[in-house]
């Protein structure tokens, strides 16, 4: 058994928890310890093999919504899901963060760059926005380092009148290997295991890895109840990871400060498994995913599609009064062919075709609903994902699949192929061979296991909200009715944040970070 | 942290909470609405005896199912069933531009890498699908029927649904999936990718991507759909 004490524990690395370590050692004395539990695979592991990268993933890339739906991957490595991203940065959208202002009651998390929110000089979202833009080199990719596919993605837009801009990216450096989402083999891409992890290293933060926390400890005072440390174990060092600084079985953390930064799945496990006091029955419910529906286009030439930056352009046009994103995105050959609809000889002739092959796809801005859940499995410890897309959310992804269908041939592709098993077109397939067919997309019905559906943006498990019937943290991050445990990560967000979250949820934490600082009397650190 | 050695009994909220108060007061009211209170005792006998009836039926009908698929595996003096008819109908053995034969190897692989072995669940479904539950004599009119069917249904009435068909004649009984002929058993597979039942597409897209999984991430693989693989090791065009 391990005993260890500091002021401020943080659970997870991910985008959350690298940076408000990082935040709070750089700007105080407070003594940090950060667990993850994955390993720390660091550049030198990445080999650049789909197979051998699932690894990274929660569950091996198996985890997925209890009717084996919908696939939910998650980052679970040092660095959490930025090491397996695709880089795309979208900043915080203020109309979304006034929107949980107004519906959820949050409270300071202001945008205007002159604001002292909590009375600390200097704290405010913008100057956090801008920490973490600077930190990361958020960027658009050059003229030049725009591949094939997101050129026809972005010709096939154009030529509807539906506008597309180029992502930003994360990256400096970048060789155009295509290999965002096995993990960066150049240290090109900018996640929080080459930017704040580091940061945080060097100020002298501990870190823990291979280290799965059972449960955060829990004391009833006279002030109330108050978290006081967590319990788990630190598993043996994989072989490919870099070494652990604790020795491999249980371990003790006392701490006056919990942060639980353990993703949107694993945090409401966590906090469920712990016993945290959950009067309206709130944690894990409200889940969303952003439900992500890819669409191939098969052309006659040859398409540059899984070299170079894998995605460089994107479309907004519908995001507003439609509520979804298009995406340009390709897959290796595994995910490629999971992807593809049919068997035998009929998936394998399109797998042929793989050369030929654009992708991108769709990402719904999905609506909230009470009873999508996860929760926690008191027989195999793990989290069971209910998730089912409301009716209103269908029809918003056969609107967008139809569109995709139209693009795909604006582009100049020969068929489009919708990744569903559903007779969708007068031969009983999801295989479009002209834009007039883009109408059959009516007839999805997002059956679960026929049509595939994916997701890679679990949020809003644990809500934010100043009351505590709609939300079980606060503004600060705070659960509650108890002291000393914070959530921050993008689990605390009271609704999907409106696009990629990495910048969003690393912005939250940058500004947390801060603030626990300039507020560090209140949890008497 | 002297607490940290007793921790299930540190803190226990076993009191209800508002959220299972929601949740019961949901449940007496669907009951409420299903069986009302209102009305005769004699009425209400008569509801409780329907349910029960109901009830009793449904378990019967997933008896017969259960007790015919150990009957058919029982004939065959099968214990498992066996992967490898189902993966050379998920990937085009035999035909020309396929760069593999046997599928022995990949099968093994398929175990090796995600340790089926031991996966008494997977073992179960396999074991379903090869004794050809669902196996229609005439593939549309059964096809129709699933059809009717409201999707998601769980595993129960499956099986009550297939020992109704199979008490009805409409379920051929043949010996296992992997006697049929190459066609045949596209059809089959097809039939469990198009199911109305929710257990069936999972099991079939589940092992699809077991299969795929497996194949394309060899060379021999790359090699024939023209992926050059990685960059820090990139194979010749």
């Amino acid at each position: 058994m391990t005993y260890l004490t500091c002021d401020v524990l943080v659970i997870g690395s991910g985008a959350a928890g690298a940076t408000l370590a990082a935040t709070i050692a750089e700007a105080s004395d407070l003594s940090v310890v950060l667990v993850e539990k994955g390993p720390y695979y660091g550049a030198e592991f990445f080999n650049q093999r789909e197979l051998d990268m699932f690894t990274l993933l929660a569950q091996h890339g198996a985890r997925a919504t209890v009717d084996g739906a919908i696939p939910v991957a998650g980052g679970e490595c040092v660095g959490g899901g930025t090491t397996v991203n695709y880089a795309l940065s979208f900043d915080p959208i203020e109309s979304v963060w006034q929107g949980w202002k107004r519906d959820y009651g949050l409270r300071q998390l202001s945008f205007d760059p002159s604001a002292n929110d909590y009375g600390i000089a200097g704290l405010n979202l913008a100057s956090a926005i801008r920490d973490v833009r600077r930190r990361c080199n958020v960027h658009a990719p050059a003229d030049g380092e725009v591949n094939d596919n997101n050129r026809l993605f972005r010709d096939g837009c154009r030529r509807l009148g539906v506008t597309a801009k180029k992502f930003e990216l994360n990256m400096r450096g970048c060789v155009g290997c295509g290999f965002c989402g096995q993990g960066c083999a150049y240290d090109a891409k900018l996640g929080t295991m080459v930017t704040y992890l580091q940061d945080a290293l060097r100020k002298g933060v501990r870190l823990i890895h291979h280290c799965s926390i059972e449960t955060i400890v829990l004391e009833e005072d006279a002030s109330g109840i108050r978290a006081v440390g967590a319990s788990g174990t630190v598993a043996p060092t994989k072989p490919g990871s870099r070494p652990n600084g604790v020795t491999a079985g249980s371990l003790a953390i006392e701490a006056k400060l919990v942060v639980v930064s353990a993703g949107a799945i694993e945090s409401p496990v966590l906090l469920q498994r712990s016993r945290v006091p959950d009067p309206f029955d709130r944690i894990g419910r409200g889940i969303v995913l952003h439900p992500s529906l890819p669409m191939a286009g098969a052309f006659a030439r040859r398409v540059g599609n899984y070299r170079g930056v894998t995605g460089s352009y994107y479309s907004d046009h519908f995001h507003a009064r439609r509520g979804f994103m298009l995406e340009c995105l390709f897959d290796h050959p595994i995910n490629a062919a999971v992807a593809l609809p049919g068997f035998g000889l009929e998936h394998f002739e399109l797998m042929r075709e793989y050369d030929n092959l654009m992708g991108f796809g769709t990402m719904l801005v999905d609506t909230p609903d009470d009873g999508n859940r996860v929760t926690w499995s008191s027989l195999d410890g793990k989290a069971r994902i209910a998730y089912k897309l409301t009716e209103a959310d269908k029809r918003r992804l056969r609107f967008a699949a139809a569109r995709m269908v139209e693009i795909a041939f604006a582009a100049g592709a020969r068929r489009a192929i919708l990744t569903s098993h559903e007779p969708l077109t007068g031969r009983g397939d999801a295989i479009f061979r002209s834009a007039d067919e883009s109408a059959d997309c009516e007839k999805l019905r997002f059956a679960p296991n026929q049509t595939l559906i994916s997701s890679a943006h679990a949020q809003a498990s644990v809500k934010m909200s100043e009351d505590p019937r709609c939300g079980l943290v606060d503004s600060r991050g705070e659960v509650h009715g108890v002291n000393g445990l914070l959530v921050c990560d993008s689990s605390a967000f009271p609704t999907s944040c409106g696009a990629n979250p990495m910048i969003a949820i690393m912005s939250l934490a940058r500004y947390q970070g801060r603030r626990i600082v300039g507020e560090r009397e209140r949890y008497s650190v | 942290l002297r607490s940290i050695g007793n921790l299930p009994e540190l803190r226990r909220y076993d009191a209800p909470t508002v959220g299972a108060t929601a949740r019961r007061y949901e449940v007496r009211n669907v009951f409420s609405n299903r069986f009302p209170a209102t009305g005769s005792r004699a009425r209400r006998r008569v509801l409780r005896l329907k349910r029960a009836g109901f009830v009793s039926a449904a378990a019967a009908l997933a008896a017969c199912g259960f007790l015919r698929n150990v009957a058919l595996g029982a004939e065959r003096g099968e214990t498992t069933a066996e992967l490898g008819p189902l993966v050379e109908t998920l990937l085009p053995f035999g035909s020309a531009a396929f760069p593999i034969s046997d599928s022995g190897p990949l099968v093994r692989r398929i175990y090796a890498l995600f340790d089926l072995e031991r996966d008494a669940v997977f073992q179960a479904s396999l074991a379903g699908f090869s004794s050809l539950g669902a196996f229609p004599a005439g593939a549309e009119p059964l096809f129709a029927a699933e059809r009717e069917v409201t999707p998601d249904t769980d595993i129960q009435v499956l099986r009550a649904h297939d020992a109704v068909a199979f008490a009805t004649g409409r379920l051929r009984k043949v010996a296992a999936f992997g006697d049929l002929d190459a066609a045949e058993r596209a059809r089959y597979v097809g039939l469990w990718a198009h199911s109305a039942f929710g257990v069936r597409r999972r099991f079939y897209s589940s092992v699809r991507a077991l299969t795929f999984v497996a194949f394309y991430s060899t060379p021999e693989a790359w090699h024939a759909i023209g992926y050059r693989g990685p960059l820090l090791a990139e194979l010749p065009a």
